[in-house]
């Protein structure tokens, strides 16, 4: 039963944006709670390269515009889970990020100056401990992302596969569907 | 709060925080992974904070006290815990689902918190890096911040996953203990030490030994407020810091009969803070062997005259100027003769040449030298400004600027690589809030900038004018006033573009910024420095820096600069031009900015910064009254009570919670199968728990009072059984009987009975040294002198 988990959707390469137009966004969401959770604050770390970009901390989920790995995306990392089983916490992260991202996409400050790939995203084990980045970790975590995909992708064939990456950076797993989704299709 | 149902809030809290935990599974645990990795008496001190936690949360343990034996372990409230954030339009309530838990007063549990980690001299290791990646990974926002003490921090991190990060951090040789709290905190050292060209001697071991030495030291636990101890290796550059510590040591030498000897100069009561103090010179030379023991006599003249009450009095420093240099010597040195001798003040000299570094025998690069390519310019300017070529001929240290002090943590990991890689894994932190890679060979600095270029690590301007640093500010800290590193980020924006064109003399500026007057950034010893502030214009907030002008960063920080009023929070980088244009226009020869605003007079520099000190009005320019970085309508409303380093919690409570600790300890121990061999065990707890209530009432008496049960039931009977002094009005000698009852049985065999009724016993003897303790306050006794004072008075009384 894993607990600690991100998710990552990555930006369009095309993605050309003024990361300090986030900032009052992201300030704005948290007054006018206009997402679920408890919020809490917004963090600026434009300074980092490769960093964490504007972050919007809630306290059940980081959420961040970020750099990690030089690929510009949206993640989030689940710090108090939602859901029964493992399965039910992927798909209910996926979709609170999909919320999270669609409200991105059509807010006016940044119109047209967003847009996140649907069809896939990264899975990151944020565990060490339980779900080192193994061969073994993958094959027992498979299952339960097929079954989330299952829900989040319906009716369409979902790739999952391991990305290999340094041994000591977390356990990171590739799901993808081969035709574009929009965010808002997954929200749902 | 008091008088919820502890047993229902439990249940939610574990199920909240540890979903793992509500339901079965094969879930490993950090604490069983690394049992056999952690030194024991580190593995104990984390097991006894994790019951702290949760008698906190059941409400048995005083959030006061619990605050300071957080703090004590670096674990800091951050800004917004007390469970309110201003919008820009109100200030609102936290939702967070358990509001009643706190973890100090007016802190909500379930807020987020940060971490200190303390690092001795700064000196790390690639593998306590690579867990240091992890740690910021998996339980914080994967951000690494150094401070302007050489330590590292993380923010935003849940109480919950404290123990198993201290756990991870203790397997690799880290301890946060005292990182935070009124104790001895992280001992700092220049980060040229042993590489220097200018010092006397390598300071690195004596920095590490002495940190090692008072790390835990029954003489640094009851401090009115914290103790920062630094050293340097010599007199005339920054890097240590000296003048502004509680304890600076700079290293130096003489000649006695023909024979060199080395040794310390020793400077107490420097401080900075809201009232900054260049510390006195105590001696001018102290040998190695002293070093610890006169330390100590201080340690000790300052716990026991110090001020405990009004802690904005209660640095040595306030000490030290109120006794005078001269008196406070004479008491130190009437301390030093009277402290029994510990082998541990001198066992560790023979160790020192062990802390001696070298390079790799060969350096990496053999043959011709990488193509820089595009990269040549950046190269050498990088060269220029983050390269010192060592003491050691053929050898460098290498700045790595971060910005304000951040790293991510897959960084840090590629970092480690390097460090090995390039070196025999020798890198420190900087009070620059930097890192520094030491030993590098001359003919490996090509590949080493492209390596750190492939991880963004290669930024030039290290220790210069762009190299700004920052406290947290109002990002996390509570008693934040402006944003002191959306102030830095911006100005590093500015700067950069602009930076290449600068000379030396312009480049060597530093520019240091602080939330607030607490100085945390080490602003008044910056050459150009601002501390935040707020003035009321029509009805509404603006965010304002003062700027401080005068401070002297060379010679160890030896003067303090002083402020030149305000200027509002978006018209500093402007003020900063305006400084530098006017530094490169009026120059004269040489002369460096200090000598330069010297020279021109603070009033003049003022009559010139004036106009930029005005504020438009809020229907003309409404950016004014945002802070950097943020989007809010500035306001104040988010201060809050900071935990500068908690409140003076005393020996006697933190000897009770202790007992506490231990006997909650007992309990689990008879939890589920009784039948397991831990009955003797939960019956030897409770009577440790006996011990450790009865020794913490003994501080009262004698801070010194021994950790050998002998010793304390004998003190005990003497001072408190005999004198009746532990009665209860009604019960009165009934719980000191079961102490003393539980003292004269203790080698009995255990059986589940007797343990249950001695830790049924031991609950009531625990509670009644609370009461002892609260009735020994109204008496006033609250000390070892007024103890005696009471002692005589009853003697008196009963004759
Ligand atoms: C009355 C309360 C406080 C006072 C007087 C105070 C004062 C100081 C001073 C003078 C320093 C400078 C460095 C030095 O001595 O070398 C410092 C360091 C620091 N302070 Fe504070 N501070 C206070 C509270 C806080 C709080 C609430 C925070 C944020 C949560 C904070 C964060 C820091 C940090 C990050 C450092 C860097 C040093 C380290 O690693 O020890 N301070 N503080
Ligand atoms: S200077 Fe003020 S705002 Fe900055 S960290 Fe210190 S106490 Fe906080």
């Amino acid at each position: 039963m894993s607990n600690r988990f991100c998710v990552k959707f990555l930006a369009q390469p095309a993605t050309n944006l003024d990361e300090e137009a986030l900032i009052p966004i992201f300030h704005d969401w948290i007054r006018d709670r206009k997402i679920p959770g408890v919020l809490l604050d917004v963090v600026d770390y434009r300074h980092v390269p490769d960093g964490p970009g504007i972050m919007l901390i809630t306290h059940e989920i980081n959420y961040a515009m970020e750099h990690g790995g030089g690929e510009y995306g949206l993640s989030a990392q689940a710090k108090i889970p939602e859901g029964e089983t493992h399965g039910d916490r992927l798909v209910n992260l996926v979709q609170r990020t999909a919320q999270f991202g669609a409200l991105l996409e059509a807010d006016q400050r940044v119109s047209g100056q967003v847009k996140l790939q649907g069809n896939q995203f990264y899975y990151i084990a944020n565990d060490r401990l339980n779900y080192p980045n193994t061969d073994e970790a993958f094959a027992a975590i498979k299952a339960d992302l097929e079954t989330a995909a299952a829900t989040i992708y319906s009716g369409k064939t979902v790739t999952i596969a391991r990305v290999e990456n340094d041994p000591r950076e977390r356990l990171t797993i590739l799901v993808s569907v081969a035709d574009a989704v929009e965010m808002g299709a997954i929200a749902a | 709060m008091k008088g919820f149902d502890s047993g229902l809030l439990i249940k939610s809290l574990v199920a909240l925080a540890h979903p793992q935990k509500s339901m079965p599974s094969e879930t490993r645990t950090w604490k069983a992974a690394l049992a056999d990795q952690i030194p024991p008496h580190m593995a104990e001190e984390i097991d006894t904070f994790e019951s702290q936690m949760e008698l906190r949360v059941q409400d048995k343990l005083e959030e006061k006290v619990f605050a300071e034996l957080r703090l004590r372990r670096g674990a800091y409230g951050q800004r917004y815990d007390n469970g309110f954030r201003d919008n820009g339009r109100e200030s609102v309530e936290i939702p967070f689902p358990n509001k009643h838990l706190t973890k100090g007063p007016g802190t909500k549990w379930e807020a987020p918190g940060m971490q200190r980690i303390k690092i001795p001299y700064g000196g790390m290791t690639a593998e306590q890096m690579n867990v240091l990646a992890d740690i910021a990974e998996e339980y914080s926002d994967s951000i690494l911040h150094i401070t302007t003490r050489q330590d590292i921090q993380l923010h935003f991190l849940s109480m919950v996953d404290i123990p198993d990060m201290h756990r991870r951090l203790a397997a690799v040789g880290i301890t946060v203990r005292e990182a935070c709290g009124n104790s001895v905190r992280n001992v700092t050292a220049c980060p040229l030490a042993g590489v220097c060209r200018d010092e006397t001697f390598d300071v690195t071991g004596y920095a590490n030994e002495t940190a090692q030495y008072f790390l835990g030291h029954r003489d640094v636990q009851d401090f009115g407020r914290k103790f920062k101890v630094a050293f340097s290796g010599c007199k005339q550059h920054p890097c240590g810091l000296t003048y502004m510590h509680d304890l600076g040591l700079i290293a130096t030498e003489r000649e006695v009969d023909g024979q060199k000897q080395y040794g310390f100069e020793m400077y107490v009561g420097g401080g900075l803070g809201a009232v900054p103090h260049l510390a006195k010179l105590f001696d001018e030379f102290v040998s190695p062997e002293e070093l610890l023991p006169l330390s100590q006599a201080i340690a000790r003249v300052f716990a026991r005259l110090g001020e405990k009450q009004n802690r904005n009095k209660a640095r040595i420093k306030f000490l030290v100027a109120k006794l005078g240099i001269e008196e406070f010597r004479r008491l130190v040195i009437e301390e030093r003769a009277a402290i029994e001798a510990d082998p541990e003040w001198t066992s560790w000299l023979g160790k020192i040449p062990e802390y001696e570094e070298g390079g790799l025998p060969e350096p990496l690069t053999q043959g011709a030298a990488p193509d820089l390519g595009d990269e040549a310019a950046t190269f050498d300017y990088w060269k220029a400004t983050n390269v010192y070529a060592q003491r050691q001929a053929g050898f460098n240290a290498i700045t790595i600027a971060l910005p304000l002090g951040d790293i991510t943590a897959s960084q840090t990991r590629l970092l480690a690589d390097v460090v090995r890689r390039f070196t025999h894994d020798t890198i420190r932190t900087t009070v620059e809030q930097n890192v520094m890679i030491r030993w590098v060979h001359d003919a490996d600095l090509p590949a080493l900038f492209l390596a750190l270029k492939a991880i963004n690590l290669h930024a030039p301007g290290a220790q210069t004018i762009i190299d700004i640093a920052a406290c947290p500010g109002t990002d996390t800290c509570k008693l934040g006033i402006s944003s002191s590193r959306g102030l830095a980020g911006e100005l590093r924006r500015r700067l950069a573009h602009k930076a290449m064109q600068y000379d030396e003399a312009v480049r060597n500026i530093r520019i240091k910024v602080s939330g607030c007057f607490n100085s945390c950034s080490q602003h008044t010893v910056a050459e150009i420095g601002f501390y935040g502030s707020n003035r009321l214009l029509s009805g509404r907030r603006v965010p304002h820096f003062h700027l401080i002008l005068g401070g002297k960063w060379d010679h160890n920080a030896a003067e303090y600069g002083q402020s030149l009023g305000v200027v509002p929070s978006k018209r500093v980088p402007d003020v900063v031009e305006l400084l530098v244009d006017w530094f490169m226009r009026d120059r004269q020869g040489e002369e460096a900015f200090p000598a330069f605003v010297n020279r021109i007079g603070k009033k003049a520099i003022k009559e010139q910064v004036k106009p930029l000190t005005t504020v438009p009005a809020y229907e003309e320019d409404p950016s004014f009254y945002v802070d950097w970085a943020d989007a809010r309508e500035y306001t104040l409303g988010d201060i809050g009570i900071g935990e500068c380093a908690g409140e003076v919690v005393t020996l006697t409570d933190f000897g009770v919670a202790t007992a506490e600790s231990a006997h909650f300890d007992a309990t689990l121990l008879l939890e589920g199968d009784s039948q397991n061999g831990n009955v003797q065990q939960a019956q030897d707890k409770a009577f440790e728990s006996m011990a450790k209530a009865a020794q913490a009432l003994l501080k009262l008496q004698n801070i010194d009072i021994s950790d050998d049960p002998d010793a304390i039931v004998a003190d005990f009977r003497t001072y408190f059984y005999d004198t009746e002094l532990f009665f209860d009005p009604f019960a009165k000698g009934k719980f000191a009987s079961y102490f003393l009852k539980a003292y004269e049985s203790r080698s009995d065999t255990a059986t589940l009975d007797s343990a249950k009724q001695l830790i049924e016993e031991a609950r009531l003897f625990i509670e009644a040294s609370h009461e002892c303790y609260g009735r020994m306050a109204e008496k006033g006794i609250t000390s070892p002198v007024s103890f005696k004072k009471w002692l005589l008075d009853n003697e008196l009384a009963k004759a």
